[in-house]
């Protein structure tokens, strides 16, 4: 019973994750959830380990040891095809931003509309305005990758994500690199997307910025030993007043 | 002693395991060419930066050549009052050899090298990955109208510079030498082989096309993600992309041309 009810609210479950990148053992069997249609953050210093959970969980990683379920399905047992169609279903948003260079801001944003769905070009067209609108970039959809700052850059990776509706996005630092405003911005969009769209969110994030949002849970990566070996991992703040009380 | 058979063995496996994933990999790539065909679009794009920007200098390269190897045969051929030969000299010389040999060396330096760059950039500034957590295959979707593209456009471009040869040839050899123009193309006409010639060159460049394009390709594909990393893997496919090319066409050549 109790167990139905939690693979219910849990949309992505981790269990008794190992890995290592050579002879660095990066997690050592960890586990911990991220609940369906709520927010959950990650923080932790750089090079714990952060991405590497988001690339495990997207499937672009084999983990040694463990288990890693997404809706049900788990990611690493899954054949090529029911592996893309579970990804069409998850935003990433990567570090870098990870646009293609060789386009513009207007058809990276429809790229996977293009690659996936057989709409109209008009259709096309008001989704990806929309959703730059939404990321407070419709001006620039004519410009070329190479002519955004970072954090512009970052917000149109957003919006391609969030281009083919998914049910959960990943979003890798979000708030790095951007102004007060943008960071505003991205922060309501997030929670809106989150509160009127349902949509599961995984923020890993070191900026004081997260608390604005309030996450439901949040999760630390941190080392505990001094030498920096071994990986813990699983310090939660399941109160979300918590954050309200310091930050607002 | 030991130590060196240690790094033997070690450096042994890890070309082995390289050509494993080079393997892999040409069949991942070959397994897209049906979504390709269903858009063709992909395919013309490529065609285009591959194959349409090589053509300058594989024309003006094909016309020296041509020039040169119309000098080098006058000389010899007046030796042997055999000047009239001068066309097939030429033709043969170009269709046989230099057309798909030096088109391909040129096409490693320029289309090779810009694509294992492109796709080492792509690759370290996260694209590739970028691609696939959109659930796109880097591979098809990139990769394979890449091949493709690579594959079809050497035969046409080594075509394109055997004919320009062949006028360079006739420029040197009718217009300043003296060579008789209607000798010139006669002898050609009657002496080059369709089968013999024609044939085995442009199979020789199709091979030329694959294996310049899939190691092009690879290299970036297997590149270590950073400004360095895509820089010596550029080196590599320009390197191993002259060694593939002279050695298999010593063997094609005693292959197709060995029982004359
Ligand atoms: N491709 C790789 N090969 C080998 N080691 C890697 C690779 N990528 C990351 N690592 C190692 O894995 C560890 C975790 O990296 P990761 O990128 O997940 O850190 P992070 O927590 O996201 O840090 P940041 O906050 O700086 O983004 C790091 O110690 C890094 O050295
Ligand atoms: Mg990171």
């Amino acid at each position: 019973m109790d167990n139905s009810d939690s693979s219910q609210n849990t949309l992505v479950s981790v269990r008794n994750l190992t890995f290592s990148r050579g002879n660095n053992k990066i997690f050592n069997d960890i586990s911990l959830d991220f609940e369906r249609g709520k927010i959950t953050a990650i923080m932790g210093p750089s090079g714990t380990g952060k991405t590497t959970l988001l690339k495990l969980i997207g499937g672009q990683l084999y983990p040694e040891k463990g288990i890693i379920t997404v809706d049900g399905e788990n990611v690493h047992r899954l054949r090529r095809k029911e592996l893309y169609e579970l990804r069409k279903r998850m935003g990433m948003l990567f570090q870098s931003g990870a646009l293609l260079t060789d386009m513009n801001v207007y058809d990276n944003v429809a790229f996977p509309l293009r690659e996936h769905t057989h709409l109209t070009e008009s259709m096309i067209r008001s989704l990806v305005l929309m959703k730059l609108q939404a990321v407070g970039l419709r001006g620039a959809s004519l410009l070329m990758p190479n002519e955004l700052s970072g954090g512009m850059a970052r917000r149109v990776a957003l919006a391609r994500a969030i281009a083919l509706d998914p049910m959960m996005i990943l979003y890798d630092e979000p708030f790095t690199g951007q102004d007060p405003i943008s960071m505003g911005v991205l922060v309501l969009l997030i929670k809106a997307l989150n509160e009127t769209l349902g949509l599961t969110s995984i923020i890993v994030s070191h900026d004081v910025c997260i608390f604005i949002i309030q996450p439901k849970t949040m999760w630390m990566i941190y080392y505990p030993l001094e030498n920096g070996i071994e990986v813990m991992l699983g310090y939660a703040i399941a109160n979300p007043t918590y954050a309200e009380q310091n930050f607002s | 002693m030991m130590q060196f058979l240690q790094n033997l063995g070690a450096s042994t496996r890890t070309s082995f395991t390289k050509l494993g994933r080079a393997t892999y990999f040409l069949i991942q790539t070959l397994a897209g060419i049906f979504s390709i065909l269903i858009r063709p679009r992909l395919l013309m794009n490529q065609m285009f930066s591959v194959g349409v920007l090589s053509f300058l200098i594989i024309t003006i390269s094909g016309l020296f050549v041509g020039m040169v190897l119309g000098l080098q045969g006058f000389y010899i051929l007046s030796d042997f009052g055999a000047e009239e030969s001068l066309g097939i000299m030429v033709a043969a010389s170009l269709v046989r050899e230099l057309g798909p040999v030096v088109t391909a060396l040129l096409f490693a330096g320029r289309a090779g090298s810009a694509l294992t760059a492109e796709i080492g950039l792509m690759k370290a500034t996260e694209q590739l990955s970028g691609m696939e957590m959109m659930a796109i295959d880097p591979i098809r979707r990139i990769i394979t109208p890449r091949f493709l593209a690579g594959f079809l456009s050497m035969p046409l471009l080594a075509a394109l510079f055997s004919a320009v040869g062949i006028i360079g040839g006739q420029l040197i050899g009718t217009g300043l030498l003296g060579v008789d123009d209607g000798a010139y193309w006669a002898q050609m006409q009657t002496q080059l082989d369709f089968y013999d010639d024609i044939i085995n060159g442009v199979i020789k460049s199709v091979i030329f096309g694959f294996v310049t394009s899939w190691i092009a390709l690879f290299e970036g594909y297997d590149a270590i993600p950073t400004s360095e990393g895509v820089s010596r893997a550029t080196t590599r496919t320009v390197v191993n992309s002259a060694f593939s090319i002279l050695g298999l066409d010593f063997i094609l050549t005693a292959l197709m041309f060995g029982d004359n």
